[in-house]
């Protein structure tokens, strides 16, 4: 593979991205309700220097609808449409393996995503910092440490959005499998397990590898599990003690789930007949 | 500089493509010919390496078009019968884009394109963004990007499709021009009238299968056998001059339609005679033309349509 040839595609989707509508959508909605909700749990904090963590891993919670939707928006139509527009067949008769498309496009979100994410986040780090006052070297860390977190996590989003951009025939139906998959069919299974396992009066203070993996499978409960590098405790989550599985875990539950999606992704589009 | 051996293609057990060899010389301007759906996309799709044959292969400066394809993609410019390009970017970003693919310098790049924008005459709207181009500047935009690496062999399935006669016009003397600078030219036409104008040699395809190829002359001659034929206008016809033709040896074949006739015969001398008895029988011939087969008549006697 070559590299100059994945940043060019990276590139020109970059580029293609600033100029579209859901971008400006999607992105201003996070924005909005990331500072929005920094300022207004500072403001309302105790101004206390131990008040940083835990506002800030609120914040991701209160906005982690955008983690999935962010990456599902911005990827669910990146082989479909170059099919669709025929651009694709430009694109191929160049010196271009079908590989470096992928990686190209995957790239060209994820550092769009980036762009959006890293320097709102370091506002709201700011914007925290001014209420609560200056904070420890450690909790800067672990705030960027989570974000990295969440950009891998949408990194797995947006390697699941590819893999329907490249299985499905139109937009409309890489969309919604894309949301149904990611948002609500990953997010449910843990839930059925719980369910089942209640049926079957297993005690619920310790999980099984089975329970584990239904929980991490959904990357979406792997940043909420993430989370914990920054608090063990966030609003509408103060469950951390019945997330079954620690950050590590988490981490290479996304990083497995990353490989696996954008493994077969490229498998498929590599053996695709673009016709 | 392209070899086509056995290529099969199925579909669901239909075969668009039906064991089909060919061989496409350097410096050649080839025609690839054939009826819509007669299987010229589904070859030119095999040999970009879009499609995967069922069975045969395509072999592109001596090297497999499935196990090489980006070394041999690096040296072909190609132009697919329907353009997309990405309507947010201009032409000018679009052929850096192309551009930056094949791994081309800045200085090398800008100066290329230019270049070729001027040659289309897209220059004065390289700023333009492609959602405000007609179709006829989009095909002459396809063409700059199919010879921004200034390509060995060149590849355009239905160059002219969609095009108004003027534009069509356009794009046949860019192509004859490519031609004369030794570029090797695949044209994939259904249009026979463009491939007479501008090709050496051409296949024809009908249903999958490939039915002849030959140099253009040489098919015109083939269909045009060993007679003449020819057409006289003449004044005053009558039955008296028809039974007078009738009776000359030599003749293959005659019809007639108000003061035309028009007569194969097996040599000039026929037609000499020809003209004799005209005037005897009280004709006066105005107008006497030989009928050269043109490329559509071969077309449609090899493909059983005639």
């Amino acid at each position: 593979m070559d590299f100059n040839i994945i940043l060019t595609i990276a590139r020109k989707e970059f580029y293609e991205y600033l100029k579209t509508k859901r971008l400006l959508i999607i992105g201003g909605l996070y924005v909005a309700g990331f500072l929005l909700s920094v300022s207004i749990m500072s403001y309302y904090s105790s101004h206390s220097p131990n008040d940083f963590r835990p506002i800030i891993a609120n914040a991701h919670s209160i906005t982690s609808i955008f983690y999935i939707l962010l990456p599902i928006v911005l990827s669910y139509d990146l082989i479909v449409r170059e099919r669709s527009r025929k651009s694709i067949y430009l694109l191929l008769s160049k010196p271009v393996n079908r590989e470096e498309v992928i990686f190209g496009k995957f790239l060209g979100v994820l550092s769009i995503i980036c762009c959006v994410i890293i320097p709102i986040a370091t506002i709201g780090h700011l914007i925290t910092m001014a209420f609560c006052g200056p904070v420890g070297t450690e909790s800067i860390a672990r705030a960027y440490a989570y974000l990295g977190v969440i950009i891998l996590g949408t990194a797995c989003y947006i390697s699941l959005s590819i893999l329907f951009s490249i299985i499905t025939k139109s937009t409309a139906t890489s969309i919604i499998s894309s949301l149904i998959v990611g948002w609500f069919g990953l997010n449910m299974i843990y839930p059925i397990y719980l369910i089942f396992s209640l049926l079957a009066g297993d005690p619920l203070n310790t999980t099984p590898w089975y329970g584990k993996l239904a929980y991490a499978i959904s990357p979406s409960n792997d940043m909420d599990a993430a989370g914990r590098i920054l608090s063990e405790q966030m609003m509408g989550r103060q469950m951390g003690s019945v997330i079954p599985i620690t950050v590590s875990q988490a981490i290479l539950a996304l990083v497995i789930f990353f490989l696996i999606t954008f493994a077969i992704s490229t498998f498929i589009f590599r053996k695709k007949e673009l016709v | 500089m392209i070899e086509v051996e056995n290529l099969r293609k199925e579909y669901d057990g239909l075969i668009a493509l039906d064991d089909i060899s060919f061989k496409v010389e350097e410096g050649e301007i080839f025609a690839f010919l054939g009826p819509n759906g007669a299987g010229k996309t589904t070859t030119i799709n095999i040999m970009m390496g879009f499609i995967y044959p069922t069975s045969g292969r395509v072999r592109i400066f001596n090297q497999d078009i499935t196990k090489n394809g980006k070394k041999i993609k690096k040296r072909i410019g190609f132009l697919p019968e329907e353009l997309g390009f990405y309507d947010t970017l201009t032409a000018y970003e679009h052929m850096d884009f192309y551009g930056r693919l094949f791994g081309m310098p800045k200085a090398e790049r800008e100066e290329r394109i230019l270049e070729l924008l001027e040659m289309v005459g897209l220059l004065e709207r390289k700023d333009s963004k492609l959602r405000e181009y007609s179709h006829g500047m989009k095909q002459r935009l396809g063409i700059a990007q199919a010879l921004i690496n200034e390509p060995e062999l060149l590849i355009l399935d239905e160059p002219t499709s969609g095009l108004d006669p003027r534009a069509s016009y356009e794009v046949r003397n860019i192509i004859k021009e490519l031609g004369k600078k030794g570029i090797t030219i695949f044209l994939s036409s259904h249009l026979l009238y463009e491939i007479q104008q501008i090709c050496d040699t051409a296949a024809i395809i009908d249903k999958g299968k490939l039915v002849k190829k030959d140099s253009i002359k040489n098919l015109i001659n083939e269909i045009k056998g060993k007679g003449i034929k020819v057409r006289i206008t003449c004044l005053n016809m009558n039955d008296d001059i028809i039974e007078a033709i009738r009776g000359i040896k030599g003749i293959q074949e005659m019809r007639t339609k108000d003061n035309k006739l028009i007569i194969k015969v097996a040599s000039d001398e026929t037609v000499a005679e020809i003209n004799s008895a005209i005037v005897k029988a009280g004709g006066k011939v105005i107008r006497m033309e030989e009928l050269v087969p043109d490329l559509e008549e071969v077309f449609l006697k090899l493909t059983g349509r005639e």
